[in-house]
């Protein structure tokens, strides 16, 4: 996609802005002052007030400069970011273009970057005659019009698709144009969307006919400030290689966040540049490309400045009230145990703090530049009713809601427990393919890549298991969960086992934390036992099992326990079972692994007792909860397991209130790093659980801590 | 201070081997050293010859899924190359076909149809390699079909199937032009734009099969400066538009063959060339797919 760049002096003040339709910015620099315009105009002059400012800056434009064709887009964004003040002129204008792309003189044409100054008698005069040639796709501003040397062909390289066909110095066609815009920016406020999902929006929001005029909606809301426009990939300064040299600019996905090494370049039609580049890393989601037209919905800051401050006014004076009534006592509403309640409250307490106060180290904005808060709660502990509290919390301050999750299925699983907790408010449950895409919801469950889509939405956002991301996704994560998150949010973290580096802020007192050391039954955790077993690869070897091993899961199946076992292998897997099968004829064994295509239905019969033995991989680590179950972790030594996991899976034993106490056992050769960390943090949470007084004085009594 | 941290923390990976994932399946691959890069492949030695000019795109992909492509090997019916007998060419009748054969590298599987979806719709253009060069192998089983006094047939230009201006901006990029310019790459025909598409249709896939052929009519035209270009590019300007010229071979390209109705409306506009060149003109046609 191309755009036109302009500068327009407004007093003595210059603005630099681009544009997708010039017919409309050079309606609304010129056109008639706000408030001038009767009639039609003026029965809409309540939303005419709101817009404040950027309304009073309508017709008082003085002289506008303009490029003479377009330009690919991305460079017209980075121009108009970099633009200081002054008229657009050509030697400034080339010299932005180099250093965005150092190339780009090899491909475009110096004709091409020619500036016309526009004056408003021009305009005014021949306003009908602009807008037949807008409509061509042609300017006819003196110079040659050829198009850059796009795709070999002259003429298909600019084509004005989506552009409004009528007369927009039409006041009554001008008005509801207008009000369509701001229809169209109040839905898709706290947005980021590319291109074709605006048009998306217009069509399953009862638009049709506007979605063909998507460019000059998408315009005119621009230009009033209720949008902004920017492109997929952006030109920013790297981070420096090395001291004391100059900082090199590299491009950046404005979406998911990823660097140079995953952007490709090719050849591309739509701007004409033989080098486009593209985002890789979030391809799956609609191609963001360095041409192609993202979108931010920034109408409520807009809106909330000016006269829609009464409303939030209102809002927090309601939230007052409320706040009295349940905030103080989250224990009582929510049904939490004595841990919970301690720990949400620490939130809680984290939330009312106001911002500069929350986050004054880097920590403690979660590296992420937001103000964060972890919880850290044990396997078990009730993370999701403990994030009830702090919730209602935020809806009480009519504030909006987001919960991360990193999976589908966790997602598909939290949202009836959210549904059923805050039933008076509306939930949205975005994954791939979800049909809550475009509802507006107080409270959001999202996978993270459907929080790309998002731009300053949300006041309060929650990480539910922070560590389960995949690793290369971390980065794309912090990005895209501050993106979503407003300038003046917050992040409450949860996780079991915190990342190493998480670890260290928190023991440094760098990162407020709370720690829930107990499970919501109140007996400790399962401590694992060691079993010195030589690796597995041997015994599936010689087909038979080591004695010591027979004898720990037979003790386990007598006393009516579930076993998981998780291997390092998947191709260990089917061994396994058969020579666990000849062992133990009579029961119902299964094993799965990621490449299982039965995986749910095997995983649901385990849930439901059919089976009673489980053989796996780490996949299952997280997530599966049976109340009575043992676990045993076979080469726990190798390095496909890190502390993270043995915890996790170690985790899986003791869940329910009948059976506190489950059997884990790391069975390895050697007694590794991984192992010993794993067994001093389980340890650890179990102590400060005992000295907080967490504990059943029955189960207190009982070793094992 | 964070140099040395970032130099640290790069050691451990300085000599480790660079792992590439399949472009598929996205495991890694895992290859011996005396791999056999066609291995699998239906190819000829002229095939090895010019994959082996440059990096060979075959090796993006593991072995399972090397292996388990849907390749046309052996072909039932002569005109529209398809390896099961074909109710559509006998349909058409031979009147009305303005193309001599067509060649497709593979069958239309679903496997196929995600790679082209993930290429053409999804805008993955890690794919375009892999795709084109596989167009290479339908290339040479038409030369080895083709002989004439016991040499190869040579083709004088390549061109392809058009897309509509609104959709060539929309994607970015044609796909059949594309795999021209792949194809190109290693065989070194011209590349010719010939045609142009005057109307926008509703996607193919989307229609049945009486609807396409009848949507087909004069969608494609010359284009305006095709015969000069045809002229130039040739060479054929020395001679005299009185003496008759040998026969014109093209070589169309596309990416899905499904009823035929694209390359034949294609192929007829194309024919009409014959009337300003003074001879004839042949065409064939190559696609990526047969559905």
């Amino acid at each position: 996609m191309r755009a036109y760049v302009y500068t327009v002096r407004v007093g003595d003040k210059w603005v630099c802005r681009l544009s997708l339709d010039w017919r409309v910015d050079l309606r609304f620099w010129y056109g008639k002052k706000a408030g001038q315009a009767g009639g039609i105009e003026g029965r809409n002059g309540g939303e005419d007030a709101r817009l404040g400012e950027n309304r009073a800056y309508e017709g008082r434009g003085v002289e506008v400069w303009m490029t003479v064709s377009s330009i690919p887009l991305g460079l017209a964004v980075y121009v108009t970011e970099q633009w200081e003040m002054g008229p657009l002129e050509p030697k400034r204008l080339i010299r932005l273009l180099q250093e965005a792309d150092p190339q780009v003189m090899e491909w475009v044409s110096q004709g091409d970057l020619q500036i016309k100054q526009v004056k408003r008698e021009d305009v005014c005069r021949s306003a009908q005659r602009l807008q037949e040639v807008a409509c061509l796709g042609v300017s006819d501003w003196g110079v040659g019009s050829k198009s850059w040397n796009g795709n070999g062909n002259g003429n298909e390289g600019m084509i004005m698709e989506g552009v409004w066909n009528g007369d927009l110095w039409d006041d009554i066609d001008w008005g509801s144009l207008k009000r369509v815009a701001l229809r169209l920016a109040v839905g898709i406020q706290g947005r980021s969307l590319l291109a074709h999902e605006l048009q998306d929006y217009l069509t399953t929001h009862g638009m049709e006919d506007a979605a063909l005029y998507w460019r000059t909606l998408a315009q005119l809301a621009y230009v009033q400030g209720l949008v902004e426009l920017r492109s997929g990939l952006v030109v920013r300064e790297a981070p420096r290689r090395f001291p004391l040299l100059r900082r090199q600019r590299e491009l950046r996905c404005l979406r998911c966040g990823s660097r140079a090494g995953s952007h490709r370049r090719t050849a591309c039609a739509t701007c004409g540049s033989p080098g486009c580049a593209y985002c890789e890393a979030c391809l799956a989601m609609g191609r963001s490309r360095a041409c192609v037209l993202l979108l931010h919905g920034t109408a409520a800051a807009r809106l909330a400045a000016h006269g829609a401050a009464g409303t939030v006014a209102a809002g927090c004076a309601r939230a007052a009230g409320r706040a009295h009534a349940h905030a103080t006592e989250p224990g009582a509403r929510w049904r939490l145990s004595e841990a919970q309640h301690d720990a949400s409250c620490a939130a809680l307490h984290f939330l009312q703090q106001p911002c500069a106060a929350a986050g004054n180290t880097p920590a403690a904005r979660g590296g992420a530049g937001v103000p964060s808060f972890l919880l850290w709660a044990v396997t078990g502990a009730g993370k999701t009713e403990m994030i009830f509290p702090l919730i209602a919390h935020a809806l009480e301050r009519d504030q909006r809601v987001l919960i991360a999750t990193p999976r589908r299925d966790v997602v598909l699983e939290l949202a009836p427990r959210l549904a059923q907790a805050f039933p008076d408010s509306r939930l949205a449950t975005l994954y791939g393919g979800s049909s809550d895409r475009w509802m507006s919801a107080e409270i959001t469950l999202s996978t993270t890549h459907q929080l790309m889509r998002f731009y300053h939405m949300f006041d309060l956002v929650i990480i539910d298991e922070l560590d389960a991301f995949p690793y290369h996704n971390n980065e794309q994560l912090q990005y895209a969960a501050k993106k979503a998150c407003k300038p003046d949010g917050r992040f409450i973290l949860l996780s079991a086992t915190p990342p190493d580096r998480m670890q260290r802020d928190v023991r440094q007192g760098r990162l407020p934390h709370a720690k829930v050391p107990v499970r919501f039954h109140r007996h400790p955790l399962p401590v694992p036992k060691r079993l010195t077993l030589k690796p597995l690869r041997l015994y599936l070897e010689r087909r038979a099992l080591p004695i010591p091993l027979i004898k720990a899961l037979t003790t386990s199946i007598t006393r009516g326990a579930q076993v998981f076992i998780f291997i390092t292998r998947i191709k260990q897997v089917d061994p396994l079972v058969d020579l666990l099968r000849r062992h133990f004829p009579n029961l119902p064994i299964e094993g799965t692994s990621s490449e299982d295509t039965e995986r749910a239905e095997k995983v649901i019969r385990f849930r439901q007792g059919v089976s009673r033995m489980l053989v796996t991989t780490t996949i299952l680590e997280r997530g599966v909860t049976i109340p009575k179950s043992d676990v045993f972790i076979l080469d726990a030594d190798s390095a496909l397991f890190d502390a993270a996991s043995l915890v996790q899976m170690a985790g899986r034993a003791g869940r329910s209130l009948e059976d506190p106490a489950g059997n884990v056992m790391f069975c390895a050769s050697s007694w590794n790093r991984a192992q010993q960390h794993a067994v001093r943090q389980i340890t650890s949470m179990n102590r400060i659980a005992r000295r907080q007084g967490y504990l059943n004085t029955t189960s207190q009594r009982r070793k094992g801590i | 201070m964070k140099l040395f941290k970032n130099l640290f923390r790069s050691l451990p990976t300085l000599l480790a081997p660079k792992i590439q994932n399949c472009l598929s399946c996205h495991r890694a691959i895992h290859r011996s050293n005396n791999h056999n890069a066609v291995l699998g492949i239906p190819h000829t030695d002229a095939m090895v010859r010019a994959l082996r000019r440059s990096t060979n795109p075959f090796h993006d992909l593991c072995d399972t899924c090397l292996h388990s492509m849907p390749w046309i090997r052996s072909i039932r019916c002569p005109v529209c190359g398809r390896a099961t007998g074909c109710p559509d060419c006998s349909r058409r009748g031979k009147d009305h076909t303005y193309f001599q054969q067509n060649r497709s590298a593979v069958a239309y599987s679903p496997q196929m149809r995600d790679w082209l979806a993930a290429y053409k719709y999804r805008g993955d253009e890690r794919y375009l390699p892999l795709l084109g060069s596989m167009l290479l192998t339908a290339y040479y089983q038409l030369c080895g079909e083709q002989t004439r006094d016991n040499m190869p047939v040579k083709y004088d230009c390549i061109t392809y199937v058009p897309v509509s201006p609104s959709r060539l901006q929309e994607r970015g990029f044609n796909q059949a032009e594309q795999f021209a310019r792949t194809l190109h790459a290693y065989t070194g025909i011209p590349v010719i734009a010939l045609l142009q598409r005057n109307r926008h249709t509703v996607k193919q896939s989307m229609k049945s099969r009486g609807d396409r052929i009848e949507d087909m009519k004069d969608v494609f035209s010359l284009h305006i400066d095709s015969r000069q270009q045809l002229f130039s590019k040739l060479n054929l300007n020395h001679m005299t538009a009185q003496t008759q010229l040998r026969p014109i071979r093209i070589l169309l390209i596309d990416d899905v063959y499904t009823t035929g109705s694209t390359v034949n409306a294609c192929a007829k506009s194309l024919s009409e060339l014959s009337n300003d060149l003074n001879t004839s003109i042949l065409i064939s046609s190559l696609t990526w797919a047969r559905s």
